[in-house]
């Protein structure tokens, strides 16, 4: 038997050349957002990115579907989009929504990060006293256990101490004050007479997105909060949200103004309060009564 | 040109030169590493700075990449035809038409400290070939530094086999001669050197009439395998301008060596069974038969260097000015997968024996070197074989760390602006996508590899079967590890001046432990 014959191998080479030079251009093309239109016209497409913070969450583009998240997979990534404006709704039973309005450039990705606080929070009461029960001592008389003595709750001296301190800012301490503002990784809110407006004060090439529309960014985003705030800071674990104390309640905003900022509610109530300790928790105080929230 | 009487011929290394030629020939061994680090760090620096650039290079890449394995996929499917069509050949029918009786064959069997078993096993393969034992000679090419074990075991064999084989010579390559390098390169050129003095030159034998098998200790001769040689020898039109390659297939110990051992083995295996199909590429490797004639006018294996299986085709091919070239024989001998008692030390010992492998990077310089000092051949040629092989290097050292490892660096180090393209959010996709279509090629590998398996033995569990098929899901790992980072460290050692020894590949058999 003989080897592959030369001509086999120069035909065999010219037909995978040809495959790789026309398959080059189309790939790029196709990578970079061009597609063909019904008309067969090359048009440019953009894209969508969906940050979703749980699984089995509905993400809709324009009422449609596009994915229900899993746990392997929270994120929606949708091309192929034509460059005009799209409503994304992101919703699951039990979760507040969560919709935005944004416009899809061409050959760009439009990103978005959305939050679903629960429809209930969940609020676990810190009681001022705790039970401790004492300890019995083995004797060689027999005695009756004494009943559990109220002590006072360490953790909830803590909590209460943070609504009183004033004299940290939020780069330094780990919990929120009422001080006027707040820097988190470069990213400066300020309450200017009730009002949040933040900026950036990084570099021009780290700015985040929702700065941004196409190749402007602007200097400064006011957070709408309909009245003015009492009290604020960055929500745990994200920077593009900001809780608020308003007359009405505790509320998260998010930061983006890319179309009207996303606002759920944490808690309803007058005169209410809240702290957030360590980035990770959230403390609620109602009069004397002081919560942790679990989300 | 006699470019072997020329003081070049023999150069192991650029210190081996000096004044011009030496810096000419060190920036040739800075070439291959050069161009590897060149490639990646300009892949790394690309993707920093232009990303989008970077980002089309490598879907470029990546589509290059899948053209190139349907290719060579080709060639490998072609050859695994050709293969079986001539294990199924009898060859003793084929040659009975030829007058061949005048033929020996020397068959070297370089032997450093290998166990008793390992030998035997070679020689009983080599007693069990179909061809007239009476026209073999057998040259056991020990070592003095391995001691009297090893001396023991030579005696031993010599015992057993001398009166079977036309003639069986055992040497001694003595240690620590000056100007030789330690290993099998100059092992067996003293083998054969002695080979002539005491068995050629008394018994008058012709030097053009001896076929050199230079086998590796471990080198286990199908059955036919010397008459499909001879065939081919006295077919093609002058045999002193030719070496013949077999295939090495990695058969003795499959069924004991791990995986990990056997995917890295079957893929060295495979990579010869293509260029097999691609003989204009193919140098010699690993154990290749040549005639001695040919050895002779040039003066044997070079000593001071250790990539000498190559070294020699080249040697031949710049001695007779261009025209020497390799005939894929596409019959196999058979070879031990790596295996040591650990794992671990299996592994290790793949990295170091695919590290010496790679360590061929440093016939780049001396072809380099040779094809600017020999203008008698044509420069096409020249050309040809320089882009030939300098691609295949850099390929090795690049290609799987391109496509396994830096296909994702645009989006990592593209910065804020890149992210936000589509390009930025299509490329993990499509380089993901166009490494799946490439990877159905395993698959492909996967028949092959069972097609050519050994009978199981019987104390080998069923699924054992199904393991061997499964393994193949390790290419991509195995490919990075024991073919890319090895043949860069190679290529960087080189870049350096840091030269290699040989590295004696450690033969062990699980069955002398049981």
């Amino acid at each position: 038997m003989k080897p592959l014959s030369i001509q086999k191998r120069r035909i065999y080479f010219t037909l995978f050349a040809l495959a790789f030079i026309v398959g080059i251009p189309i790939l790029i093309l196709y990578s970079t957002g061009y597609r063909l239109n019904s008309a067969l016209n090359i048009i440019r497409t953009g894209g969508l990115y969906i940050s979703v913070p749980y699984s089995g969450v509905s993400v809709f583009v324009n009422d449609q579907i596009v994915r229900q998240t899993s746990v392997f997979q929270k994120n929606v990534f949708v091309q192929n989009l034509r460059p005009e404006s799209y409503t994304i709704r992101v919703e699951k039973d039990g979760l507040q929504l969560w919709s935005k309005e944004l416009i899809v450039s061409p050959q760009t990705v439009t990103e978005a990060y959305s939050f679903l606080l629960p429809e209930a929070a969940l609020f676990i009461e810190i009681t001022e006293f705790v039970e401790v029960a004492t300890t019995s001592q083995a004797t060689t008389t027999p005695r009756t256990t004494p009943p559990p003595k109220p002590q006072k709750n360490a953790l909830y001296t803590d909590i209460m101490n943070l609504f009183v301190s004033t004299s940290t800012t939020a780069t330094n301490i780990k919990a929120t004050t009422t001080e006027d503002i707040k820097i988190k990784r470069k990213l400066s809110v300020e309450n200017r007479n009730g009002t949040l407006v933040v900026s950036w004060e990084g570099d021009i090439s780290a700015i985040p997105h929702y700065f941004c529309v196409a190749s402007e960014c602007k200097e400064e985003i006011v957070i709408n909060t309909g009245s003015p705030v009492k009290t604020f800071d960055f929500f745990p674990g994200r920077d593009d949200l900001v809780i608020v104390t308003i007359s009405q309640g505790v509320y998260v905003f998010e930061i983006d103004d890319r179309s009207a900022q996303n606002f759920q509610l944490l808690k309803l109530g007058q005169g209410i309060d809240f702290r957030v300790k360590s980035n990770d928790s959230i403390y609620i105080k109602d009069g004397l009564k002081l919560y942790s929230v679990s989300l | 040109m006699n470019y072997h009487l020329t003081p070049y011929f023999r150069v192991g290394r650029a210190s081996d030169l000096s004044g011009k030629d030496r810096l000419i020939y060190r920036a040739l061994e800075i070439l291959p590493g050069a161009l590897s680090w060149g490639t990646i760090l300009g892949t790394i620096m690309a993707s920093f700075f232009v990303p989008v650039w970077a980002a089309y290079f490598i879907i470029a890449f990546d589509l290059y990449w899948l053209m190139k394995n349907g290719y060579l996929a080709i060639h490998l499917r072609h050859n695994w035809k050709r293969i079986k069509h001539n294990l199924a050949t009898d060859w003793a029918e084929r040659v009975s038409h030829l007058k061949y009786e005048h033929l020996l064959h020397l068959i070297i069997l370089p032997f450093y400290k290998e166990d008793l078993s390992v030998v035997e096993e070679s020689m009983e393969a080599l007693l069990n070939t179909e061809y007239d034992k009476n026209r073999m000679a057998i040259v056991l090419a020990s070592e003095e530094s391995a001691g009297d074990e090893a001396s023991l075991i030579s005696k031993a064999i010599e015992d057993k086999y001398a009166d079977k084989f036309g003639h069986f010579l055992v040497t001694k390559h003595p240690a620590g001669t000056p100007g030789e390098m330690a290993g099998k390169g100059s092992n067996i050129s003293y083998a054969a050197e002695q080979s002539r003095v005491k068995i050629l030159d008394p018994n008058n034998i012709s030097y053009g009439d001896v076929i050199v098998s230079a086998f590796d200790v471990d080198t286990v001769a199908y059955k036919q395998y010397f008459l499909c040689l001879t065939w081919n020898f006295l077919n093609v039109s002058d045999p002193h301008k030719v070496s013949f390659q077999p295939v090495p297939f990695y058969n003795n110990n499959v069924w004991e060596a791990p995986a990990l051992s056997r995917v890295v083995a079957a893929s060295s295996t495979f990579w010869q069974m293509i260029q097999q199909e691609r003989p204009e590429k193919l140098a010699t490797f690993s154990s290749h038969s040549v005639s001695f004639k040919s050895l002779y006018e040039i003066g044997y294996w070079q000593k001071n260097m250790v990539s000498e299986d190559s070294r020699i085709f080249w040697n031949l091919f710049l001695a007779r000015d261009g025209d020497y070239s390799v005939v894929p024989i596409s019959y196999p001998v058979s070879m031990d997968a790596n295996l040591a008692p650990k794992f671990f030390q299996t592994a290790k010992n793949i990295y170091k024996q695919h590290r010496r492998w790679s360590w061929g990077a440093e016939n780049i310089p001396y072809m380099l070197f040779g094809f600017l000092k020999n203008k008698s051949i044509p420069f096409r040629t020249r050309l040809r074989m320089s882009i030939v092989q300098v691609e295949g290097f850099w390929s090795l050292a690049t290609n799987p760390l391109l496509i396994f490892l830096l296909g994702w660096l645009p989006v990592v180090l593209g910065g804020v602006s890149f992210n936000s393209t589509i390009l930025s959010y299509n490329l993990p996709f499509v380089t993901r996508n166009l490494m799946i279509v490439s990877m159905l090629g395993l698959v492909l590998t996967a028949i092959i590899f069972m097609s050519f398996l050994p009978p199981k033995p019987l104390r080998e569990k069923k699924r054992s079967r199904f393991y061997m098929g499964i393994q193949w899901i390790l290419v991509p790992f195995t490919i990075v590890v024991f073919g890319a980072i090895p043949g860069l460290d190679a290529q960087t050692r080189l870049m350096f001046g840091k030269y290699m020894g040989f590295w004696v590949t450690p033969k062990y058999r699980k069955e002398k432990q049981q």
